[in-house]
């Protein structure tokens, strides 16, 4: 026996059913999810490599007798700490080349183009205003990211509003540069961001800017290749 | 069955479960991708499986609460959008009342607000349920029982009902 609660209930649920939207395309944008998956999974993949290849090259590297001298670029021992930048003189500058970092330390999943900016979930011209711990690691997943927030200057497509925050790679530490595939940042920086919700769902779910090019320096001719390639 | 043969069956099934849930006709669509893309990733287990329909139902289900866990409740719609129901059909009273449940679902929980809609829309029994979510049916019925004592007791509602 059913109460008039329960009825409404009923009847509500069966009203807003039919009015869902029809399931066309419903494969192709499932199979579409799953190769971006891929692609975002490959990523992750080979940047976290590129780090612990980084990470480990410091490590055998002279540069280690210096950073043992030299407590503030120590090797940190907390693995979940930001890693220490490529060290010794004569190091590659990971911003060689346009996009920023892409060069010399990692194999990019996909190459940086105007066009693929427009492939990832979201885009926007941002000002950081703030740097603080990462929103998107689960449980047992470790690694050197900062959660930065951006005044945004204008979104190119995957959100709205005017400030968002995404992880990125951790800034660099003093003077040094980060090793990551993200330019060097810090409050105040103008940035071009691109990305992908880490693990699914929607564009700005667990938002991580990608590197590779990806998300790099702002420059007004940048800017408007975007917003060209994302119209 | 194949994976193809599987969506052409279920997809609208789990695309209308998707839109009650959330309510967003965008949400429900990348909410039933996002399903299948997890279906898709384990075919065989899920092609192997006694109920398939259940367990990709069951993933459905875990994605939406993931999703409502990691937004703020401030989130919620407490109006009409656009892409919501259409009520422009119904008459005024039928309107006005469905619009205050709607209100009132959407100040519950939002794992309160799924299980009325599993027992409510899907016609799922409580052991159904609970196997959805991967709670226990106790949990389920004391979900259930709160949720609904929760509505009837809102002053608004009896007034609705009081009118009918």
């Amino acid at each position: 026996m059913s109460s008039p609660t329960e009825q409404q209930l009923r009847d509500l649920f069966a009203s807003e059913a039919s009015a869902a939207p029809q399931a066309v395309g419903l494969t192709d944008g499932t199979l579409r999810k799953v190769r971006h998956r891929r692609r975002v999974r490959t990523a992750w993949a080979v940047g976290m490599v590129g780090v612990v290849v980084l990470t480990v090259g410091g490590l055998t590297s002279d540069a280690l007798d210096q950073q043992r001298q030299n407590p503030p670029m120590a090797v940190p021992s907390d693995p979940t700490a930001e890693v220490a930048p490529p060290g010794g003189e004569g190091a590659t500058d990971p911003r060689d080349g346009d996009a920023v970092g892409g060069g010399a330390a990692q194999e990019c999943a996909e190459d940086y183009s105007p066009a693929a900016v427009a492939g990832r979930s979201f885009a926007f011209d941002g000002t950081v205003t703030a740097i603080g711990p990462a929103g998107s690691n689960r449980s047992g997943v470790a690694s050197p990211l900062a959660g930065v927030t951006f005044r945004v200057n204008e979104w190119f497509h995957g959100g709205a509003g005017q400030t968002v925050t995404v992880d990125m790679d951790a800034p660099p530490s003093g003077s040094g540069r980060s090793d990551a595939s993200v330019p060097a940042y810090g409050i105040g920086t103008r940035l071009l961001v691109s990305g992908e919700p880490r693990w699914g769902g929607p564009p700005l779910d667990a938002a991580i800017a990608w590197g590779c090019g990806f998300t790099r320096d702002y420059t007004a001719q940048t800017a408007a290749e975007w917003a060209d390639a994302t119209r | 069955m194949t994976f193809d043969e599987f969506v052409a069956e279920q997809g609208q099934p789990l695309l209308r479960l998707a839109f009650v849930l959330t309510g967003d006709r965008h949400l429900a669509e990348d909410l039933a991708q996002t399903a299948l893309a997890d279906a898709y990733r384990h075919w065989r287990k899920v092609a192997a499986a006694r109920a398939p329909d259940a367990y990709v139902r069951r993933m459905l289900v875990n994605a939406h609460l993931s999703w409502r866990r990691r937004r703020s409740t401030t989130e919620r719609p407490t109006e009409l959008d656009e892409t919501a129901g259409d009520w422009a059909a119904d008459p005024g009273e039928a309107i006005a009342a469905r619009e205050q449940m709607r209100l009132l679902l959407a100040s519950l929980a939002p794992r309160a607000r799924t299980v009325l809609v599993l027992r409510y829309y899907a016609d799922l029994t409580d052991a159904a349920i609970s196997e959805a979510m991967g709670v226990s049916e106790s949990s389920v019925r004391a979900t259930a029982s709160r949720a609904l004592a929760s509505l009837r007791d809102t002053a608004t509602l009896a007034d609705v009902k009081e009118n009918r």
